[in-house]
């Protein structure tokens, strides 16, 4: 276990980590270990898989091996594919969640995101967006006869139709702000603890909370496991940040897990392995019936909780709307913002790359908005600052896309000094990037994307967010700080 | 002495012992992402052949006997007394190839960008070679040399029975080799 500090930075999930390892319990760490090293061939791009029955092929980018897929396409192409695939399936993602968008929809100009959208594409005379442009795609997919810049242009118009569907998706929220309890604190001393992962139906949270509303005799608190999870106008406490989550089940402080859509398997391998149950969402569950499994589970369980001498809950304001980022903005006369977000990933020490961020901007005059994990590690590191000084705290949803438009809506788009992504876990996430760049934006993904099996795509990647007043910084390697820092002092 | 021993039936092929062979051993940069990107493509010593239904990965076997010494025009070629590999002096080599064509295994390259002669050092001056460290399904291993008479020993004596019992034919033994049972 000499590697403890080099998988997570938190104290506590260090100490939970050892306890797992002494336990013989497999966690993520351990997986992407015995992962390593990954597929070259797809972290260079260089890899096309069943697009097409002829596959999968892949190209050597050493020369002596395939030049070409069997279709015949060459290493740019190749390369180009792979990131049209990647936007492509993030655009997918984002449709799945914005349901009344259909194929013929067209982006509606009259919002703040659709000028904004409309002016990246006049700078290089392109048509307008439309849904329709998700489904052609995948016919392009299928034999990418064009040039990689076409692809790489298809992809980034994707970029930018992922971000107007993540729009349209969110929900507003009641207020323009929103509180939310955060952090290792939120688990009680004693009491029942349900823990919710993925995107759990909101009725089905809601009647359980209905359920312990009639038992106040037996407390139980419902906790979420990384996501954020919104019911009528406030948030569901976040225990963990999605990358401790499996931590925090193997200690045993969860009595029952709750999994809905999008939970990674991981999770309940862990269950499994700990005899915590789960409640999936496919099998029409009962408040009662799942009140019950915890309690019983509760009773069984022997576990001390191992978080409440260690550490305070916390508190953070979420910022729900853009109208809200404008006039927090505003009001504490901010000329200078980086939004630094993203989820946890096993390539860098979890809380590691944001704690020394916020440090290396701490004298910069630059204000902070964070979202996802990154924003629950910000409030672990910002708990002691004044209120003026804590870094902002986005809605999830949408993340850097709110504090762009707040800003936009403002006319401050110039105090943008970049958006950082400090871990990538969704594939809509980094069509949301790519089209953020493609925006105009200054963007920087700390975790190796998959185009370095490619000059010319490297090259034409960088001209072609250029030319629309954009950049975007990636790393052949996990991103240090100190680069990041950097970069957004830079002028 | 220890050696490099390849389990054909977990070779699956995928060839990432020689991404990362040319990687640590061919680049400048040493790291995967940025090799693809330099302007001389480094070359790997470890080379995969093969098809979908057999594959093997082919390095130098630093025979007892080399004839690649003998044929080495500048000295360049030589052994290494305490481990016995053959290792090659890059600075001495004058890519004349000489050796590539004496090696009766075809395991040493040419690398004419370079001018040099490229084979296995089994990463000698370290503690792992990088194939074997990345190899997937743990096809290739380092060995002692006693162990791996004795595994091709034990694998031989299964392959004989297989062929008396079941097959009898000889043309069967590449399929005998590349069956997921792993004999």
């Amino acid at each position: 276990m000499e590697t403890i500090h080099l998988k997570t930075a938190d104290p506590v999930s260090q100490q939970l980590l050892r306890s797992a390892a002494q336990r013989g319990i497999d966690l993520f760490w351990d997986r992407y270990e015995k992962a390593q090293p990954q597929d070259g061939f797809m972290r260079l791009g260089l890899y096309c898989p069943f697009e097409c029955m002829y596959g999968p092929c892949r190209i050597d980018p050493f020369g002596r091996g395939p030049a070409l897929g069997i279709c015949g396409l060459d290493r740019d192409q190749m390369v180009a594919a792979t990131m049209l695939r990647l936007c492509h399936q993030g655009a997918m993602q984002a449709l799945a969640a914005a349901p009344h968008c259909t194929g013929s929809d067209e982006l509606a100009s009259s919002s703040v995101l659709g000028a904004l959208i409309d002016t990246a594409l006049s700078a290089t005379q392109q048509e307008t967006l439309c849904c329709s442009e998700i489904f052609e795609t995948a016919g392009l997919l299928q034999r990418s006869s064009p040039s990689h810049e076409e692809l790489l242009t298809r992809a980034l118009r994707l970029g930018l139709l992922t971000l107007a569907l993540v729009e349209q998706a969110s929900t507003p929220a009641g207020a323009d702000t929103l509180e939310c309890s955060l952090g290792y604190g939120v688990f009680p001393e004693t009491g029942v603890r349900i823990g919710f992962s993925g995107r759990p139906p909101r009725d089905l949270i809601q009647a359980l909370e209905q359920a312990l509303l009639k038992e106040p005799e037996s407390p139980a608190v419902l906790l979420s496991l990384g996501d954020w999870l919104q019911v009528d106008d406030r948030f569901i406490p976040i225990g963990t940040t999605s990358g401790e989550a499996e931590l925090v089940l193997s200690s045993g402080a969860i009595h029952l897990l709750v999994a809905g859509p999008g939970t990674d398997p991981g999770l309940l391998h862990v269950s499994e392995q700990t005899g915590v149950p789960v409640v999936l969402n496919n099998t029409t569950p009962d408040a009662i019936d799942i009140l019950k499994r915890a309690r019983t589970r509760a009773e069984l369980s022997s576990h001390p909780d191992p978080f409440t001498d260690v550490s305070a809950e916390l508190l953070t304001r979420v910022i729900m709307s853009a109208t809200s980022f404008s006039m927090a903005v505003v009001s504490d006369s901010v000329d200078q913002v980086a939004l630094i977000g993203g989820s946890d990933t096993p390539h860098l020490p979890l809380g590691s790359l944001t704690a020394d961020l916020v440090s290396g901007l701490a004298d910069s005059g630059i204000r902070i908005a964070g979202w996802g994990d990154t924003a629950l590690w910000m409030a672990k590191q910002t708990q002691a600052e004044a209120p003026g000084q804590q870094p902002l705290t986005l809605e999830n949803g949408q993340g850097p896309l709110l504090a762009v438009k707040g800003l936009a809506a403002a006319g401050k788009l110039d105090a943008l000094r970049g958006i950082c992504f400090t871990g990538i876990k969704d594939v809509k996430d980094f069509s949301m990037a790519l089209g953020l760049a493609y925006l105009g934006c200054r963007v920087s993904m700390a975790t190796p994307i998959p185009v370095q099996g490619s000059k010319n795509v490297v090259h034409s990647l960088a001209r072609m967010i250029g030319d629309h007043g954009g950049e975007l910084l990636h790393f052949d390697h996990p991103a240090e700080a100190e680069s990041l820092t950097d970069w957004f002092t830079a002028v | 002495m220890k050696t490099i021993a390849v389990h054909l039936e977990r070779c699956t092929g995928c060839r990432t012992c020689e991404l990362y062979c040319a990687t640590e051993r061919g680049s400048n940069s040493k790291t995967l992402l940025q090799a693809a990107q330099e302007d001389v493509a480094p070359k790997a010593r470890i080379r995969v052949e093969g098809s979908n239904r057999l594959s093997v990965a082919l390095q130098c076997r630093h025979c007892l006997q080399a004839p690649c010494l003998d044929s080495c025009l500048t000295g360049a070629l030589n052994r290494d007394s305490a481990t016995g590999t053959v290792l090659i002096q890059e600075n001495l080599c004058i890519g004349c190839w000489t050796c590539t064509l004496f090696c009766p295994y075809g395991v040493i390259y040419p690398w004419p960008e370079r001018k040099i002669a490229l084979k296995c050092d089994r990463c000698i001056y370290m503690e792992v070679p990088v194939c074997v460290d990345v190899c997937p399904t743990k096809a290739l291993v380092l060995i002692e040399m006693d162990q791996y008479e004795e595994a091709i020993r034990r694998k031989t004596s299964r392959l004989i029975t297989d062929l008396q019992d079941e097959n009898g034919r000889e043309s069967t033994l590449l399929l005998d080799l590349a069956s997921p049972g792993g004999r």
